[in-house]
C-alpha cells in the first residue's frame, strides 16, 4: 500500500458494498465483484463466479474421448489450441502413444501462435480498461491474422478441434510455412509499436507501476501460475522446468518480471511479461518452422478405437494464462469415468482480494486486467 | 526538483510518440486498416488480406451438406456428433427392393427416411465429416467447392429453417419399403407424433377412444358424458334475470344459490334474497314481485336429476324423431349473424320438441326484425317447412 493512500484511509467513513458486474466492461465476461469500499478505497473484494457454468466436467463423463475436444475449446476460448494440446497430451500419456515428429512440431507452432493471439487480447483489453482505446484495434488486427492462419489450417477461427488424440485433424496447408514466416516478420515490428503506444506510455505506466503488487509468497500460496507468477519474479515456466512435447529443442528464455518501472510484481510487470512472452513465442515459432520435418502423416498415430486402459493421469502444461491441468480417470471404456480440469485463471482470480485491498476502485480495473482472466475457463 | 521536470519530460515525450504513431496510422489508413465496412464491402470468405487461395484451404467450416444419394445410413456421423444434432431414421430394405449404389460402388441396403441436421445446434467441430465412409457429409466450400459452392452468411428468416432436411425419399417409397420389410413407417409415425404434440395427452386418449368406438361400432360422441362435479340441488333462477341493475342481480343470484345449496325450500330462498337485498338497501316494490315469482320455482334434487334426466332425454329423443329437423340445411345461409340466430332458434325448438313450423315462423320474425331476411333465407326456410 502506498504511503499516500495509507494516510488517506485514516479518515474512516461508513463502508459501502458495491457490485461491479456481471455486466461491466472491465470484468472480462460475466464476473461479479462484490466490493466493500471505504470511500473509494477497497477494503474487501469477493469475486462471484458461475454465470458461465456449463457443466464441462459432468458433460465430459457422457461423451467419448474425441468428443471432449470440442468442449475443451470452449473453456478458455481465447486459447483453444492450447486447451486441445493439453487434453490430447493427457490422453496420449494415458494410452502411451508415440507421436510422429511432424505432429509435435505443428502442435508447437499452432500452440505458440495461439499464445501470441491470447496475449494480444490481454494487452488490448488491459489498455482499453485503462482508457487507451487505440491499442485494442491494433492488437485485434494482428490477432485476426493469426486466426486467418488457423482458419487456413483447420477451417475454424476460434474453436478449432484441431489437435486430436494421437495427431491432428489436418496437415498444414501448402505454403503455410511461408505465410507464417511473413506474419512473424510483420508481427515483430508490431511489438515495437505496442511498446511505443502503450507499454512505455507515461499515463499507462502511472496507472500500472507499483499498483497491485503481488509478493512471491502470496502468489505461490494461492497457486498462481503463468504470467501472474512470473510477473512476481519467479522463473517458473513449465515449458522450461518440466519440458513437455518438444519444447526442450528450442532456444528461448522464459519471460520473468524485473520491476523495470516500478516494484517487482506490480501490474506493469505482469503486463510486460506478456509482451516479452510474445517475443519469445515468435522465436520458438521461427525455429519450429525452420526445423519442421517435410514428411510425416499427421493421422498415422491416431488409434482406431480410443479406449484408454484402466488408470488415472494428471497432466499439466503451460497455457497462455498459466498451468492448465487435466486429471482423467479411465475405467477402460470409451467414455472418461471422471475428468477434472485444473483452471489457471481460477487460481489467479482468487488472489484478487489479496492484492487489490487498499487500492482504489479504478485500480481494481487495472489489477483485474493484469490478471487476464477468462470466465469460460473459471466457470467451465 | 529535477525529478519533477524529468517526469513531465517523459510524459510529454511518450505522449508525443504515441500521437505520432496514431497520426501515421491515420494517414496510412488504406494500408493498415483494421475494420471492414461489412454490409457494404465483403471479403470473399477464402481470400482475406493475406490472400489465401480458396482451393488451398484444408477445409472451410461453412455449413454441413449431405449428398444423400451417396448415404448408406451407417449412422457414423450421428454417433460422432457430441451434441446429437444429426438425426437419422432408416428402414432396412427387403432383398427384392434394389436401392442402387453409391458413387463409390457400395450397395445401399437401407433407405434413408430422415436425415436432419439442426445447424442451430451444430458446434462446427467437424467430427461427423471425418467418420463418413462414403464422404457424403461435408462442409461446403473450399476444397469441397466442386461438390457444393460456399454458403456465405447462410442466414434464414426463421430459426426452424436452420433444420436442414436432406432425405429425398418420397413418403410413398418409405411407406412401401417399410410395409415390405414389415416394420413401422418411421416417417408416418413421426408425423403422427408431431400432429398430436399439442393435444393435452399427446393424442393417446384419442387413439384409445377410436379403438373403443370401433368395438362398439358406433361413434364415441353419442356416449353420455359423465360430469366429474358432484351433483347439487338446482333451482330455476331465470326469474331473477329480469332485474336490470347488474349489482342487484348478482347479489340476488348469489344469495339464492347459497340458500339452495344449503338445502332450503323455494319460499325460504325468496325470503333470504329479500333479506339480503333490503340489507343492501336495494329492495324495491318491483323487485319484491320478481322475488315472489322465485318462490314458486321448483328445486331439482340431485338424486332425481341423476336418475331421471337421461330417461327424460331418451324419451324426448324417441318422441320427436330428430332426423326431421336437420340443422345443416341452414348452413346455406351466407350471412353469419343470420345463420347463427336461425340455428339457435331451431336448436331450441329441437331440444324442446316443438313443431318445426313454429320455429321457422320465429326465425322469420326475428330475422326480419334485424333486417336480415332475404330471398336466399326465405328459400331455405321454405325447404325446411316442406
Amino acid at each position: 500500500m502506498s504511503e499516500a493512500l495509507k494516510n488517506f484511509g485514516v479518515v474512516k467513513a461508513e463502508e459501502m458494498v458495491l457490485n461491479m458486474g456481471p455486466q461491466h466492461p472491465s470484468t472480462h465476461g460475466v464476473l461479479r465483484l462484490r466490493i466493500r469500499t471505504d470511500g473509494e478505497i477497497v477494503s474487501h473484494i469477493e469475486p462471484h463466479i458461475g454465470y458461465l457454468h456449463r457443466c464441462f466436467e459432468k458433460h465430459c463423463e457422457n461423451v467419448t474421448y474425441p468428443q471432449v475436444i470440442p468442449y475443451t475449446d470452449r473453456c478458455d476460448y481465447l486459447a483453444s489450441m492450447n486447451n486441445n494440446h493439453v487434453y490430447a497430451m493427457a490422453v496420449e500419456k494415458l494410452m502411451d502413444i508415440e507421436l510422429p515428429e511432424r505432429v509435435e512440431y505443428i502442435r508447437v507452432i499452432v500452440a505458440e501462435l495461439q499464445r501470441i493471439a491470447s496475449h494480444l487480447m490481454a494487452l488490448g483489453a488491459m489498455g482499453l480498461d485503462l482508457g487507451g482505446v487505440t491499442p485494442i484495434t491494433w492488437t485485434f488486427r494482428d490477432r485476426e491474422r493469426i486466426l486467418d492462419l488457423f482458419e487456413y489450417t483447420c477451417g475454424a477461427r476460434l474453436l478449432y478441434n484441431y489437435i486430436w488424440i494421437g495427431g491432428l485433424s489436418h496437415d498444414l496447408p501448402p505454403k503455410f510455412v511461408q505465410y507464417a514466416n511473413e506474419f512473424l516478420d510483420y508481427f515483430e515490428k508490431q511489438i515495437v509499436e505496442y511498446d511505443r503506444i502503450l507499454t512505455y506510455n507515461k499515463i499507462f505506466v502511472e496507472r500500472t507501476a507499483d499498483v497491485g503488487v503481488l509478493p512471491v509468497d502470496v502468489a505461490i500460496s494461492y497457486g498462481c501460475s503463468g504470467p501472474v507468477l512470473r510477473g512476481s519474479g519467479v522463473n517458473w515456466d513449465l515449458r522450461k522446468n518440466e519440458p513437455y512435447s518438444i519444447y526442450d529443442r528450442f532456444e528461448w528464455e522464459a519471460a520473468v518480471g524485473k520491476g523495470e518501472v516500478g516494484t517487482l510484481g506490480d501490474c506493469w510487470d505482469r503486463y510486460w511479461v506478456r509482451v516479452e512472452e510474445m517475443r519469445q513465442s515468435v522465436r520458438i515459432v521461427r525455429q519450429a518452422l525452420a526445423q519442421l520435418p517435410k514428411e510425416g502423416d499427421v493421422h498415422a498415430a491416431i488409434p482406431k478405437k480410443i479406449r484408454p486402459p484402466k488408470g488415472e493421469i494428471y497432466f499439466r502444461a503451460e497455457n497462455p494464462k498459466g498451468d492448465l491441468g487435466f486429471y482423467i480417470i479411465s475405467d477402460g471404456s470409451p467414455v472418461p469415468y471422471r475428468l477434472k480440469m485444473r483452471s489457471s485463471t481460477f487460481c489467479n482470480l482468487s488472489v484478487l482480494n489479496e492484492i487489490a485491498r487498499g487500492w482504489m476502485i479504478s485500480d481494481v480495473v487495472a489489477i483485474l486486467g493484469s490478471l487476464d482472466i477468462v470466465l469460460g475457463e473459471i466457470d467451465r | 526538483m529535477s525529478a519533477y521536470f524529468r517526469n513531465i519530460g517523459i510524459a510529454i515525450s511518450t505522449l508525443w510518440d504515441g500521437m505520432r504513431l496514431t497520426w501515421k496510422h491515420f494517414v496510412n489508413k488504406k494500408e493498415l486498416n483494421a475494420t471492414l465496412q461489412y454490409p457494404h464491402e465483403k471479403w470473399p470468405i477464402p481470400e482475406r488480406h493475406i490472400g489465401f487461395p480458396e482451393a488451398s484451404y484444408n477445409i472451410i467450416r461453412s455449413r454441413l451438406h449431405v449428398d444423400i444419394d451417396n448415404c448408406i445410413s451407417c449412422r457414423r456421423c450421428e454417433r460422432a456428433c457430441p451434441i446429437h444434432c444429426i438425426k437419422i431414421d432408416a428402414v432396412k430394405a427387403p432383398k427384392d427392393h434394389e436401392l442402387g449404389q453409391t458413387s463409390n460402388g457400395t450397395d445401399k441396403k437401407l433407405l434413408v427416411a430422415r436425415f436432419d441436421i439442426d445447424m442451430a445446434e451444430c458446434c462446427w467441430c467437424n467430427l461427423c465429416t471425418y467418420d463418413c465412409p462414403e464422404e457424403c457429409i461435408y462442409m461446403v466450400g473450399g476444397p469441397n467447392g466442386k461438390k457444393h459452392p460456399i454458403d456465405y452468411e447462410f442466414s434464414k428468416r426463421d430459426r426452424n429453417d436452420l433444420v436442414f432436411q436432406f432425405a429425398t425419399a418420397s413418403d410413398e417409397q418409405v411407406a412401401e419399403i417399410s410395409a415390405a420389410a414389415g416394420v413401422a413407417d418411421p416417417r408416418a409415425a413421426r408425423k403422427q407424433r408431431r400432429e398430436n404434440y399439442y393435444l393435452p395427452d399427446g393424442g393417446q386418449a384419442e387413439a384409445v377412444d377410436v379403438k373403443a368406438a370401433d368395438k362398439a361400432d358406433k361413434p364415441a360422441v353419442d356416449k353420455p358424458k359423465v360430469k366429474a362435479k358432484p351433483a347439487e340441488p338446482k333451482m330455476d333462477m331465470s326469474a331473477l334475470s329480469v332485474i336490470e341493475d347488474r349489482v342487484v342481480r348478482g347479489l340476488a343470484k348469489k344469495t339464492a344459490m347459497g340458500a339452495v345449496r344449503a338445502g332450503k325450500q323455494p319460499v325460504e330462498v325468496a325470503e333470504a334474497v329479500k333479506a339480503a337485498l333490503s340489507e343492501a338497501g336495494k329492495l324495491t316494490a318491483a323487485l319484491e314481485t320478481i322475488i315472489g315469482q322465485l318462490a314458486q320455482a321448483t328445486i331439482t334434487q340431485p338424486e332425481a336429476a341423476a336418475t331421471e334426466k337421461p330417461v327424460a332425454e331418451t324419451k324426448a329423443a324417441k318422441d320427436t324423431p330428430e332426423g326431421e329437423i336437420d340443422l345443416s340445411v341452414l348452413d346455406g345461409i351466407t350471412d353469419r349473424m343470420a345463420r347463427g340466430k336461425a340455428k339457435a332458434i331451431l336448436n331450441r325448438a329441437k331440444r324442446q320438441g316443438g313443431p318445426v313450423a313454429a320455429a321457422v315462423d320465429e326465425i322469420r320474425t326475428t330475422l326480419s326484425g334485424l333486417g336480415k331476411l332475404n330471398s336466399e333465407i326465405e328459400e331455405i326456410l321454405a325447404k325446411l317447412e316442406g
